[in-house]
């Protein structure tokens, strides 16, 4: 049976490196024996060419520009005393000529390099020094930009792909929090789409683990962190439960820092000093104790009964990177929160942003006054408070990092 | 090599060590997306002016408004490369300058104090203009 379809892959675009042949336009050219008299004529025929390229036998021997040439013909008596003398009289000797595989960023670089006229009077391109056609400033422009716009596109798809793959790891621990603490607030906000900010919750009988970490890097570099790290936690808390953070910060330690062979005893340089900024904390419910362990945290509290905001802050000792000791302890704080305690913790991405002004950082003093300021006000009316303070602050300053914090009360 | 100069980019700082005045500065912010590849030249080249320095008397300033965890490590990695140079026998101030409302980079310069004892650390108020 003859199947109606044609199978041949023969005509199907291949993906190739575009280069100077795809700004080839097979314009007319002038032989260097023409007479000026002839290209007047030719440019009176051809009111769109701009431009003459001037070949010899295949090769190209020059530019002639349609508004310098006429500018030339039109002085007095140019016309009578240049007329029938050869057209390589007004050209120019020494237009930009290139080879068609030059790649666009190379021609991009040339075309600017030699001045204007590269982008009004085109280029030439030759294939083994034959004349091959002529390109114009007006098409190199045209497809850098289409480039440029398709590398971006390229980008952006490859980052979002991989923000749902960072999205969906951290989306357990959006079931687990919802469940253990529903009143609570998380914001995660990646600077570029992903990020090296992550989160942790595991939910209990006996109470509920949080992590909220920072990782070096931002956006994809970032982001792996995240993945590499957040998998050492996982298997960390299989391995030891959750109600000790400083036992499981340690224990991650030591598995990022032979996961990237930071580890002082294989003798090479290691390539990756990467590593995070945590607070881990495992609440009890039986207690009501909150046992926090931090790696550069940031956690502040403020309880009913109190006037100030309490800033824990834990080891000044990052998770990872090459210096930390593959041994180091951490340090566990056992902090008896009663009832209707407001915490909130935070990365640095929210302390550091640079703003107002002075361009200087957010800093935590407008962390402690809003706590202490709204108090009464729950975990998402104070986050939003926060985020509005943030991006008056902020003004029209870039975002610096990503920015993750967590804000809950404590309840019985 | 007697002077080194990189002018400042958005993300990354700019850089004036000028080695035969024994005068190092760095000023403005920094969270390259590849902080190594920023800082790592800047850290050999100090190593380097470092070992060829006896006795002298060094001044670093650092005025810098922002900077990332990346970056951090790497200044601090320099910070120590001044700080064994400092308790070798060069005397070197470091002169680290905050806006006054800027408690985030006033207590780096604390920390930066604590962690580098024999540097001469001085906390310098940016005046304003």
């Amino acid at each position: 049976m003859t199947i109606a379809f044609d199978a041949s892959r023969t005509t199907m675009p291949r993906p190739t490196q575009v280069s100077a042949r795809d700004l080839c336009a097979h314009q007319l050219q002038v032989s260097p024996d023409l007479t000026n008299q002839d290209v007047q004529a030719l440019f009176d025929q051809h009111a769109k060419v701009t431009s003459l390229p001037v070949v010899d036998n295949g090769l190209p021997v020059g530019l002639i520009n349609r508004d310098r040439f006429l500018t030339q013909v039109a002085k007095p008596f140019h016309k009578e005393v240049y007329g029938r003398k050869n057209c390589t009289l007004f050209m120019d000797a020494e237009p930009l000529i290139v080879d068609q595989g030059l790649s666009i960023e190379a021609l991009t670089f040339q075309a600017v390099a030699s001045g204007e006229k590269a982008l009004s009077d085109g280029f030439i391109i030759t294939d083994d020094n034959t004349y091959l056609g002529l390109g114009s400033g007006m098409d190199l422009m045209n497809l850098v930009a289409e480039l440029q716009a398709e590398k971006n596109r390229q980008i952006m798809h490859s980052i979002d792909y991989a923000s749902v793959i960072q999205r969906a790891m951290l989306r357990t621990s959006d079931q687990a929090l919802s469940e253990s603490l529903p009143t609570a607030h998380l914001e995660w906000q990646p600077r570029d789409t992903v990020g090296g900010d992550f989160y942790h919750f595991v939910n209990r009988a006996e109470g509920w683990f949080a992590a909220i970490a920072d990782c070096t890097g931002h956006g994809v570099p970032g982001a792996f962190m995240t993945l590499i790290a957040s998998s050492c936690l996982g298997q960390a808390l299989e391995k030891l439960g959750p109600e000790d953070p400083a036992a499981l910060l340690a224990e991650v330690n030591q598995s990022i820092k032979s996961q990237l062979g930071q580890c002082s005893t294989n003798g090479i340089t290691p390539e990756s000093d990467d590593g995070f900024d945590a607070t881990f904390m495992w609440f009890d419910r039986r207690s009501q104790a909150l046992t926090v362990a931090g790696a550069k945290a940031a956690l502040f509290s403020l309880s009913p009964d109190s006037e100030e905001v309490l800033h824990f802050k834990g080891d000044r000792m990052g998770v990872g990177h090459v210096d930390t000791p593959d041994n180091f302890k951490w340090h566990n704080q056992r902090l008896f929160l009663p009832p209707e305690t407001l915490v909130l913790v935070t990365t640095d991405g929210l302390i550091d942003q640079i703003g107002d002004r002075k361009n200087i950082a957010f800093g935590k003093r407008p962390i402690r006054t809003l706590l202490q300021n709204q108090r009464q006000a729950t975990p998402a009316a104070l986050s939003k408070s926060l985020l509005d303070q943030l991006s008056l602050w902020q003004g029209e300053e870039l975002r610096r990092d990503d920015l993750t914090f967590f804000c809950f009360r404590i309840h019985v | 090599m007697n002077h080194l100069r990189i002018p400042a980019s958005p993300t990354t700082p700019e850089v004036e060590f000028d080695f035969s005045a024994h005068s190092l500065a760095i000023k403005g912010e920094s969270y390259p997306e590849n902080a190594s590849a920023f800082y790592q030249p800047i850290i050999d080249a100090t190593r380097a002016y470092l070992a060829e320095c006896g006795g002298s008397a060094i001044t670093v300033n650092i005025s810098l408004g922002y900077f990332n965890s990346s970056s951090t490590k790497l200044l601090f990695s320099f910070f120590e490369a001044l700080n064994n140079s400092a308790a070798d026998g060069n005397h070197i101030t470091l002169n680290w300058f905050y806006d006054e409302d800027d408690e985030t980079i006033l207590e780096f310069g604390e920390d930066i104090q604590e962690d580098f004892k024999s540097l001469d650390f001085r906390s310098q108020i940016i005046e304003l203009g």
